[in-house]
């Protein structure tokens, strides 16, 4: 299971990713590379749609984190939307809200 | 009150030994391990208990279970009269006690003087006993205080 | 603002903690009955508000007033059912109440606590009823700015007002806070930290779940705010793959800086302390500073003798709490933070009897002293044999003032156990048993704490989320057991769960990755001892983790906590089913209320809890009330038979017998009937008085009992265990008493019929009983074969499949016959002569009534009834009728297995046939004989029609191949069709195969293989067949089974072989549906 993209033009520089069940250091690698393309891309918005996502653990966290950093660092935004409730609460416990918008599901 | 400390007798060349009679035989006992004598030989009978056991009593709050000792070795049951003490010991946290025939004396004895219990004491066997003491005209049999207590399986 | 003087104010607080000691447990009872609002209950507590808000107006409480009058508010509307009380609404009340507590506590400084928040969210439910209100959490993150409080230097420029700008104690930035989010926290009594944890680092390579640690910290406090650490390293993509997430965590907690390291453990550098003063420290700095804070909630009690003796005004009516100082004295059950407790509540009662006590020692010392100085050896005796029983009850005296009802800890739970499964997004339901229980008081704090371990264990790991039960076929509810109860001189307490259970595999497994065994080692492991690793030091899975509650607990703390107190532990668990911890104290204080009686000359003691009832029958009725069964006596009661068995016999001392004191005994029991009343215990007295005083003329002397002297009555002591129940003729009746329970020494410990034994007020001792233990001696006589019999009450055959009570006969002379004797209502005698004949039936005269009778060759083809000069008749109560069945001696009772054969020798009228004390016997089908012999009498029930419009089918499952087919063919006569079973799993199969046609199961419990509980709970479980009813048929009848049966869903529960009550069920289950 991993990501597939969701079809996206090519005028506009927004993306929006779909990730799959585990955010965590089993699927690192792929996860870091599918991400590292999208932000060499250029894109001012990517979206990651959390419909799909069951499980995330420190490693994955530190992901979202460092794509968030990344994705500023040019001036893009980070959105994650349809966040599952649980996720929702360890991201506002963390705080992670005030870095990344978040869109509950 | 008697010290239960088994150190102090290894550190002795002599251990005091209270000494009393099981009908004939001249027992004696380590006096450390001894808690009290009591005359007190009223006790609760309990119904259906061992044949060597006489009863319960009191002792300031504890129940201490009586044996008749002289029983317990295999002797015959003892006669209780005026003579009767009942010799309360402390093992593994209980209270016990031996009704023995009478008290005699307190003697010391010499540890290097103690030998070897032989096979049968008296009418008893020589697993009950740590080992004999020649008086000038007798012979006291030490007693194996955990020996003598312990409950056949 | 004036405050009144200390007095006053002293007894106020008095006042409204006693109000406030039940409110928490009142209000998760409102909780519970939900719409069902009680409005008594309600009222309860919103007098307690009202009281609490009067006193404090007068006494310039103005916080304490402000709080109460909202809390009054929202019961008032609750009481007039204008809202329902729902958890959100009953957690803010909750919180408001504990708010209340403290502020009360703490009465002096209470106007210039902040209440703010809960004043609030209170103010909100009652002005909104119907909207959700506002949970805590959200509140939290919205805090008000208040101005009244300055808090201290360094606020950034950038910053807002009231957000507070914190540094390390090196002076780098730390994180931004809102300054009412830690004044609120810390006027919570709450530690502050600052925590630097790489999340990456810490939890992930130390296999730990994210959010398991974030739950943590929510449960055991609040995340004021949180920020990543930018500087760390690994921040970007580029960098690769995150090696290090390192966040700051602004967190808020009870724990104190000796235990926050628990939570996290970490390097506890990382770990920052907030002051008073808003600056961070060092743990360790934090550490010290707090150990030199008094902990002013310690308040000292003394009970110092001079004073009772002195100042007997001391004591009021009521109960008293004992004080040195003007401190409140309510004892509150530990909570959380294991505030010390110092003070007690003691029964009036028991600071008499000390007066009393202290008053003869007095007394006693006064004689001694002149004994001394006269020099009289007699008064010298006397003296200090009286001194030495007065110290004994002085010193039991004492320790008893410190017995405290193990119902204080217990009560705690409730609102830990709600509390923590909200918070899990749990279902669970508490139950409480055995909260009289009492114990020392030191024993009762020091196992609060591993309680609280085992019951939040049970709730976190034991129980699962609703969902995963679902799954499983559970109950979406789990059920979390806490159980107390006494058992021959300790202390039982046990909490289980019917949760997932410890997986022995799994805990072995981490136990050798932490190297704490090696693989060999495990492998010789048992699955109960692998069970048990939980409890070895340093086994920190994630368990661990959450489960602190304050002081460092670990299962290994746990176990070294009770193995101090002498205790020990063991756990039972099944994978998916559930665990049970058991607890066993080793007291010897066990104490437990007690009725004494005499027998021969010597007193014993029978607990409380074993004792149903007393009789006493007079010597005139003994002839009416005692059967005679052979050689056994049974006594009726109230249409059953019970058996008796003679204290003096079983324990096998001389029997005598009370006569002329009993005349004295009599007046003395009158009195004891009163005061019993409130304990439960039944006497009956039979009608004529009068008689007694006639015949006790007739006394003759004699120091051996002859049966039944007619000038004697039979006190009978009827006890039970649960499963056996049967009467104890003892000689006399004495008082009820508590007792203090000591165990028999190694000696007596293989006596079977003694529980402990206990010192009596005279300094005498006094054997306990044991009840079962009592039944099983007696029972070894029968068994043996000797002429005593007794006999088990019906119903309750011991454990075994085919272990019956049975009555044994004869009809002629040569043959043997048996009869369940559980079916037995009564045995009578008549003459030949008073047998009639009414038209081609038998009968005869009893009681102004005719009472039928039958005899066995009427219906079977045996040797007819002997032609003796007497017979007995043997009544059964069949379709509501009496009917007698003609019998000849010897007649005998027993219990024993028998095996019997159901083919050989059966008949009309004949089940089948068993070698029972070398004799052929037949055993005889009551239910056939009377149905051939009156068909008229069993009401046809109609056979009730499945679906389809054919007789119902039954499925039948039972093991043993005699009772499988005669009960097969009782439901086959009564027009059912039935498909057996021989054990649980073949009847699963069947179930399986026939779901369509099938309508009700009938099942025996005790079954190889899989047995009726599981497999009625596995039916249950199922949806294809959870709706079909279930009876299932027993020869064990005590309560536990029947409750644990009911609680499976078994619709009913009988007994083998009968018939009657079979069908009857039978035909009532079919048609509800």
């Amino acid at each position: 299971m991993g990501f597939y993209m969701a079809k996206a033009k090519k005028k506009t520089k927004n993306k929006v990713m779909k990730p799959g069940k585990d955010i965590t250091s089993s699927k690192a690698k792929s996860i870091h590379n599918k991400l590292i393309k999208v932000v060499e891309q250029k894109i001012s918005k990517l979206t990651l749609d959390f419909s799909n996502v069951e499980n995330i653990d420190a490693v994955g966290l530190g992901l979202i984190i460092a794509a968030n950093n990344s994705l500023n660092r040019n001036d893009a935004d980070l959105i994650l939307k349809n966040v599952p409730d649980k996720i929702n609460n360890l991201f506002s416990s963390l705080r992670l809200d005030q870095c990344i918008k978040i869109l509950p599901a | 009150m008697a010290d239960q400390s088994s150190d102090s007798i290894l550190e002795n060349r002599t251990m005091e030994l209270s000494t009393f009679y099981l009908g004939k035989a001249l027992c004696g006992m380590d006096i450390l391990k001894i808690q009290e004598i009591n005359k007190d030989i009223k006790m609760t009978e309990v119904p259906q208990s061992p044949d060597y056991v006489m009863g319960i009593l009191n002792l300031r709050g504890q129940i201490v279970t009586t044996i008749d000792l002289g029983k317990k070795l295999g002797l015959s049951s003892s006669e209780l009269d005026d003579n009767s003490r009942n010799i309360i010991v402390n093992s593994k946290d209980e209270y016990i006690g031996l009704l023995v025939d009478s008290i005699g004396d307190v003697i010391k004895a010499e540890k290097s003087k103690i030998e070897q219990a032989p096979a049968n004491v008296g009418e008893m066997q020589g697993k009950y006993f740590d080992g004999v003491y020649k008086l000038e005209d007798n012979l006291v049999g030490i007693l194996n205080l955990e020996e003598v207590l312990n409950i056949e399986e | 603002m004036s405050i009144q003087d200390d007095e006053t104010l002293q007894m106020y607080v008095e006042e409204s903690l006693e109000h406030l000691a039940d409110i928490e447990n009142d209000f998760l009872a409102i909780e519970e009955a939900g719409a069902n609002i009680d409005e008594d209950l309600v009222n309860k507590v919103y007098r307690a508000a009202h009281s609490i808000k009067g006193g404090a107006g007068f006494m310039g409480l103005t916080k304490i007033k402000d709080l109460t009058h909202e809390m009054e508010n929202i019961l008032g509307k609750i009481r007039s059912k204008e809202m329902i009380p729902n958890p959100e609404i009953i957690n803010i009340l909750l919180g408001a109440s504990d708010l209340l507590q403290r502020l009360i506590n703490d009465v002096d400084s209470s106007n210039d606590m902040d209440i703010s928040q809960q004043l609030d969210a209170l103010k909100t439910i009652s002005e909104a009823p119907d909207q959700e209100p506002p949970s805590i959490e959200t509140l939290q993150k919205t805090p008000e700015i208040k101005d009244d409080k300055d808090m201290g230097s360094g606020e950034s420029d950038l910053l807002s007002p009231g957000i507070k700008s914190l540094a390390f104690p090196d002076g780098k930035f730390a994180i931004n806070v809102s300054e009412d989010l830690i004044s609120e926290a810390s006027g919570d009594g709450k530690s502050i930290y600052i925590v630097e944890i790489d999340l990456i680092h810490e939890l992930q390579a130390k296999e730990k779940n994210l959010f398991a640690f974030i739950d943590d910290l929510n449960n055991t406090g609040s995340i004021l705010e949180a920020r990543i650490k930018e500087d760390a390293p690994g921040n970007l993509l580029e960098d690769g793959i995150p090696e290090h997430l390192a966040f700051l965590i602004l967190f808020a907690s009870i724990l104190k800086p000796n235990d926050i390291n628990m939570l996290f453990e970490i390097d506890p550098e990382n770990i920052y302390f907030l002051m008073e003063d808003l600056t961070l420290s060092n743990l360790d700095e934090a550490m010290i500073e707090k150990q030199q804070e008094p902990d002013e909630e310690i308040i000292e009690t003394q009970i110092q003798t001079e004073a009772i003796i002195d100042q007997p005004e001391v004591i009021a009516p009521q109960m008293v709490s004992v004080e040195k100082d003007t401190g409140p004295t309510k004892e509150t059950s530990p909570a959380a933070a294991a505030t010390v407790e110092s003070s007690l509540r003691v029964h009036v009662r028991l600071l008499d009897s000390l007066m009393n006590l202290a008053g003869e020692l007095v007394l006693s010392r006064n004689q001694l002293l002149q004994a001394i100085s006269s020099d009289d050896q007699r008064v010298f005796e006397v003296a200090s044999q009286r001194i030495d029983m007065i110290t004994s009850e002085l010193q039991e005296a004492i320790m008893l003032t410190r017995m405290q009802p193990i119902g204080n800890v217990f009560n705690k739970f409730p609102r830990v156990v709600r509390d923590l499964a909200r918070n899990l997004g749990k279902e669970i339901e508490l139950i409480l048993e055995g909260k009289e229980v009492e114990l020392d008081k030191t024993i009762i704090e020091a196992i609060s704490d591993p309680l609280t371990h085992l019951v939040r264990n049970s709730v976190d790991h034991g129980i699962e989320e609703p969902r995963i039960r679902q799954k499983n076929g559970k109950l979406t509810t789990g059920t979390v057991l806490l159980k107390a109860y006494h058992e021959a001189g300790q202390v039982i307490i046990e909490i289980s769960d019917d949760g997932n259970g410890i997986d022995g595999r799994k805990l072995a497994d981490s136990a050798i990755d932490k190297g704490l065994i090696t693989k060999e080692q495990a492998t010789n492991m048992t699955e109960n001892e692998k069970i048990q690793l939980i409890f070895m030091p340093g086994f920190s899975t994630a368990e661990k983790l959450t489960d602190v509650s304050g002081r460092g607990v670990g299962m290994d703390v746990v176990k070294t906590n009770l193995d101090k107190l002498g205790g020990v532990v063991d756990i039972k668990s099944q994978v998916g089913e559930g665990s049970r911890f058991r607890i066993k104290l080793p007291l010897t204080l066990a104490i437990i209320p007690s009725q004494i009686i005499a027998v021969g000359k010597e007193r014993y003691a029978i607990p409380q809890v074993n004792m149903e009832e007393l009789l006493r029958i007079p010597a005139d009725k003994i002839k009416e009330r005692i059967e005679k069964v052979g050689d056994a006596d049974v006594v009726r009661l109230r249409g059953n038979l019970l058996p008796l068995i003679r204290l003096a016999d079983v324990i096998g001392i001389e029997r005598t017998f009370m006569n002329h004191k009993e005349e004295q005994e009599d007046d003395r029991r009158k009195n004891i009937a009163d005061r019993r009343s409130r304990q439960n215990i039944n006497i009956q007295e039979d009608e004529n008085q009068s008689d007694q005083t006639s015949s006790l003329q007739h006394l003759s002397r004699n120091p051996k009992d002859r049966r039944y002297h007619a000038a004697s009555a039979i006190n009978i002591v009827v006890v039970s265990n649960g499963i056996l129940k049967y009467g104890l003729i003892v000689d006399q009746l004495l008082d009820s008493e508590e007792i203090v329970v000591k165990p028999l020494g190694r000696n007596l410990k293989h006596c079977q019929g003694y529980a402990g034994a206990t010192i009596m007020g005279d300094g005498k001792v006094a054997l306990i009983l044991d009840v079962p233990g009592l039944a099983r001696m007696a029972q070894l006589t029968s068994i043996e074969g000797k002429s005593k019999s007794t006999i088990e009450t019906q119903g309750g055959a011991k454990g075994h499949d085919d272990l019956q009570s049975l009555l044994i006969f004869r009809n002629s002379e040569e043959e043997q016959f048996s009869v369940p004797l559980g079916l037995v209502s009564r045995i009578e005698k008549i003459a030949h002569n008073d047998i009639e004949e009414l038209g081609s039936k038998m009968v005869m005269k009893y009681r102004g009534e005719t009472l039928p009778l039958v005899c066995i060759n009427d219906v079977a083809d045996v040797h007819p009834l002997a032609k003796t000069e007497s017979h007995l008749v043997i009544v059964f109560n069949l379709a509501g009728k009496e009917i007698g069945l003609l019998a000849t001696s010897p007649l005998d009772a027993m219990t024993l297995t028998a095996k019997f054969d159901d083919s050989t020798l059966k008949q009309p009228g004949i089940l089948g046939s068993a070698i029972i004390n070398d004799h052929t016997t037949l055993m005889v089908d009551i239910f056939g004989l009377v149905e051939i012999v009156n068909p008229d009498w069993f009401a046809d029930r109609e056979v009730v029609k499945d679906s389809g419009g054919e007789a119902s089918s039954i499925l039948y499952a039972e093991d043993s191949t005699f009772f499988r087919n005669q009960v097969k063919g009782f439901m086959e006569d009564d027009g059912y069709k039935v498909i057996e079973a021989e054990d649980g799993l073949i009847a699963w199969d069947l179930l399986e195969k026939h779901s369509d046609k099938i309508s009700l199961i009938v099942t025996d419990i005790e079954m190889p293989n899989m047995d009726g509980f599981d497999l009625s709970a596995k039916i249950k479980k199922d949806d294809r067949f959870s709706h079909l009813p279930i009876i299932a048929l027993t020869t064990l009848a005590s309560e536990e089974d029947t409750a644990k049966g009911k609680a499976l869903g078994i619709d009913d529960y009988l007994i083998k072989l009968d018939r009657e009550k079979l069908r009857d069920s039978i035909y009532k289950h079919l048609q509800s549906k």
